[in-house]
């Protein structure tokens, strides 16, 4: 079997790209080792969060600047986003209500400003808040809270239902699935990439795609390449679900922490709080320390949290690439190898697949696009290649 | 038992469940000098079998009868002990195995006490004893108040005294639910039927073959004979070759249809069309047999068999009951739905194997009485085996019965032709945890312990047995909890942490 392009991944990025690249006539086909959607693009909590995080902006100002390059791409998935429900014919739980970003101490407000002055440089449209304004958008929230970063495109997606979306519209458009189908090896054969599944089937492609996510690595090692994407496990929980009372997107500037409530009105809570990835092939194991830390800072700061159950916690292994930024674009060790993933890859892995799509279909890559080229790490890849 | 202890942090041997299993291997280990921390989500211990009505009250003439006198002896064995540690109306919502990078030796079990809160309880090793469900069915009105299991109508009966409705129906294939109909009549409800799915003559074949047992289960073989006898006295119909196919009713059953079984040509048992009988009822009380409860051992990391008939997914032991996580346990139905005589004595060996693997009880007299619980193990599992055989439940028909909007998730209101939409291609999904996230079935209140048996059979249909499907990913918490509570446990754990801290830097 002959493809214009083979994506090794059946996630938001290789199951999306498969859909944009329909969109430019070409022939692509997924090949997903377990079933479409089942590791973090099903399983992250569904921000849609468009303002510099935490953990980047936690790291001083070097990396800040360094990561509002990507605040191009937040803006392509934005306007994705907005039209998404509509491209896909699909129920998307697409929800754009606005999000907070808490602050409790003057540091954390002073962190804010910062941001907010690299996220206007760069075209981010986003509004400092004073106590009594947060408590007007938030009621309830804890006198703590002295003020907040307010982004009005921010809010939440349903995971469990983005990629399974454009899987079934993707293949309306020629594009081929083939879920549970282990990719054991990934050979050039007579100017074209050779792909051998486990079960014995050969695939062909012009155009090869690695969107393993935090597996992308070892897909790398396939073709005797370094992807520096490494698996991160998390965990994030979830409420009994209750009537509308939180209707924006809740993050903090000093902490870890994301909620929000879901249209089914359970509410969501996360932030990049950590599980134990344990053995490979297993889901990572939540622990209750920490479980217990991610409500208790979720409660810190909307107590009224505290009055609900928590039905369920759940684990995902996202794949974060050594500087956090992603990676997408074209690895010139290899003839045509791309890569796409790594960072935030649910809130803009529409903005990924479109922008990889665009690549492959011109074979050109916009000027931004270097920020975030795999070539970043070339010095990796000098004594690798085939 | 010493009473409860709320300030429990620590036991060398923490065993959650206070059933046969729990009761037998908490007595052992007291026996040898372990004082071993007891659990239960119930306030008093003895389990599901026993159900001990509150402290409060005083029921005349509780559980008569040989079937529970082995139970009840297990109970009175550890009640008035002092090396047992007790408590009580606790949930085990979770448990953190040993961590040596966190310098953390034993297991950390994460313990709901209702008012008295969450706390973290440190354990050398864990002995899950946590029993077995009811299997659900799946079948047009089986959401309706008034279904329920003929276990949960027994509890009440037990616990509490109270009948939950005037006229029952039974319908099943475990004879437990003679045992439960002959309970209600003598509390006085009316049992308008008890359907069974086998024949007249295979319940004679069992009968007869159960004959070989009566020496040693002479209880067991008696009892259901007996009972048939006196529902027959009292005029109450017991239909063979029956299975339930729907309950009626706006607010609350009202009544039952039943359908009669086709097993033409030696074929599995399928529901035919006509023979349909409907019979007025206000409580409709099901038994089609058992499902291990096995979250709390498969969120802990350890390895799971499948056999339908034996309970679903079952913890994988070495034959001593070791799990594969060093130093967790366990016993009794998790490790297969055997009954209450195996469990006691699953309950002994797994105490053995904790007392050998911590270097005591190698004497010779002790391996002796190994031997014994060993041999009991194996004469109560030739009873539990063709017990097994007599009550597998009719899978075709219970398959056949689940219609296209017939809920499959209560909890979350997905029909199973909403369960089934997702597995044509290209989406092609096959496994249980992708239907869930594509679905939401599974994602409520009881977190998949009803929908996720149901999933398994509509995935495999008519079968019951085949490729093991994989369960929903079991995690903690296995049931759901305070936030409240959980939030102020992070206080809890960030002083044990200081602690420890303390005595890393002094050691």
């Amino acid at each position: 079997m002959s493809y214009d392009v083979a994506i090794i991944g059946g996630g938001l990025a290789g199951t999306a790209a498969a859909y944009y690249l329909t969109g430019h006539g070409l022939t692509p086909a997924v090949l997903e080792a377990g079933e479409l959607n089942a590791e973090a693009s099903g399983a992250n909590a569904g921000s849609l969060h468009f303002q510099l995080e935490h953990r980047l902006i936690a790291h001083g100002d070097a990396l800040a600047q360094q990561v509002a390059a990507i605040i191009p791409l937040a803006k392509r998935a934005m306007a994705l986003w907005r039209g998404l429900e509509t491209e896909l014919r699909a129920p998307l739980d697409v929800v754009m209500d606005g999000g907070l970003m808490l602050a409790e101490t003057p540091e954390d407000m002073a962190r804010l400003e910062a941001k907010q002055a690299v996220e206007a440089r760069w075209g981010l449209d986003t509004q400092m808040l004073d106590q009594a304004q947060v408590r007007a958008r938030l009621p309830g929230v804890a006198d703590t809270v002295l003020g907040a970063a307010h982004c009005a495109d921010e809010g939440h997606a349903n995971p469990r239902l983005t990629t399974l979306a454009y899987a079934r519209r993707a293949a309306e458009r020629g594009a081929r699935f083939f879920p549970h189908a282990r990719v054991t090896a990934t050979e050039r054969r007579a100017g074209a990439w050779s792909l051998t599944l486990a079960d014995g089937r050969r695939i062909r492609a012009r155009v090869l795609v690695n969107a393993a996510g935090a597996w992308a690595r070892d897909v790398g090692q396939l073709a005797n390449v370094h992807i520096p994407i490494v698996p991160v496990a998390l965990q994030m929980t979830v409420t009994e679900p209750v009537a509308p009372r939180l209707g924006h997107l809740i993050q903090h500037a000093g902490k870890a922490l994301s909620m929000k409530q879901v249209e089914a009105g359970n509410i969501l809570v996360g932030g990049g709080w950590p599980a134990r990835l344990g053995d490979p092939g297993r889901r990572p194991r939540a622990f209750p320390r920490t479980i217990a830390r991610n409500l208790a800072t979720a409660c810190g700061v909307w107590p009224e949290l505290g009055r609900l159950a928590l039905l369920r916690t759940w684990t995902g292994t996202v794949g974060v690439s050594t500087d956090q930024l992603p990676l997408i674009g074209r690895l010139s060790a290899l003839p045509d190898y791309y890569v796409v993933g790594a960072g935030s890859g649910f809130t803009l892995g529409p903005a990924f697949a479109a922008t990889l799509a665009d690549q492959i279909a011109t074979g050109r890559s916009d000027p931004q696009a270097t920020v975030y080229s795999p070539d970043r790490f070339a010095h990796l890849n000098m004594f690798m290649g085939l | 038992m010493s009473g409860d202890d709320p300030t429990a942090t620590a036991a060398p041997v923490a065993i959650v469940g206070a059933g046969p299993a729990g009761l037998a291997a908490a007595a052992l280990l007291a026996d040898h000098g372990v004082r071993p921390l007891l659990i239960d989500e119930a306030p008093r211990p003895g389990g599901q079998i026993l159900r001990q009505p509150p402290r409060e009250t005083t029921v005349e003439r509780w559980l008569p009868g040989p079937l529970y006198r082995a139970p009840k002896a297990a109970l009175r064995a550890v009640e008035d002990r002092a090396d047992i540690a007790w408590l009580g109306g606790a949930t085990v919502l979770g448990i953190d195995p040993p961590d040596p990078l966190a310098g953390r030796d034993g297991f950390e079990l994460w313990v709901d006490t209702g008012a008295r809160g969450h706390r973290l309880i440190a354990a050398e090793r864990v002995l899950l004893a946590t029993g077995a469900y009811e299997l659900p069915v799946a079948f047009p009105g089986w959401t309706l108040p008034g279904v329920m299991g003929a276990g949960a109508l027994q509890t009440v009966l037990k616990s509490q005294q109270i009948l939950p409705g005037n006229r029952l129906v039974f319908a099943g294939s475990h004879p437990l639910q003679l045992v439960v109909a002959d309970q209600a009549l003598d509390a006085g409800a009316e049992v308008a039927l008890v359907a069974f799915s086998q024949s007249r003559p295979a319940v004679l074949a069992a009968a007869a073959r159960s004959l070989r047992h009566l020496g040693r289960h002479w209880p067991k073989v008696w009892t259901p004979a007996r009972i048939l006898a006196r529902l027959a006295a009292r005029g109450v119909a017991v239909r063979f070759n029956t299975v339930v196919a729907e309950a009626h009713g706006s607010h609350s059953v009202t009544a039952a249809t039943l359908a009669g079984l086709d097993r033409a040509g030696g074929r599995a048992p399928d529901m035919t069309a006509d023979r349909r009988a409907r019979v007025a009822c206000d409580t409709l009380a099901l038994c089609y047999g058992f499902l291990a409860g096995t979250e709390l051992a498969r969120a802990t990391g350890a390895a799971w068999t499948w056999d339908l008939d034996a309970g679903g997914w079952l913890v994988a032991h070495d034959g001593a009951f070791r799990s594969s996580v060093p130093g967790l346990y366990a016993a009794g139905e998790a490790t297969g739905v055997d009954g209450a005589d195996a469990a006691l004595a699953k309950g002994r060996l797994a105490a053995r194997a904790i007392l050998a693997d911590r270097g005591w009880a190698t004497s010779d007299s002790t391996d002796a009485a190994r031997r014994r619980d060993a041999r009991a193990l194996a004469r109560a599992l030739a009873f539990a085996r063709d017990l097994r055989r007599f009550a597998r439940p009719p899978h075709r028909a219970l398959d056949r019965i689940t219609g296209a909007d017939t809920l499959v998730c209560r909890c979350e209101a997905i029909t199973r032709a909403g369960v089934e939409a997702g597995r044509q291609p290209p989406l092609a999904l096959a496994d249980m945890n992708a239907v869930k996230r594509a679905t939401r079935v599974g994602m409520g209140a009881c977190q998949g312990r009803l929908c996720g048996a149901i999933l398994a059979r509509l995935a495999r249909p008519g079968t019951g047995g085949g490729q093991p499907p994989r369960p929903f990913t079991a995690r903690m918490p296995v049931k759901p909890a305070s936030i409240a509570a959980v939030a102020a446990l992070a206080e809890h754990a960030d002083a044990a942490d200081d602690d420890r801290g303390d005595q890393t830097d002094d050691g």
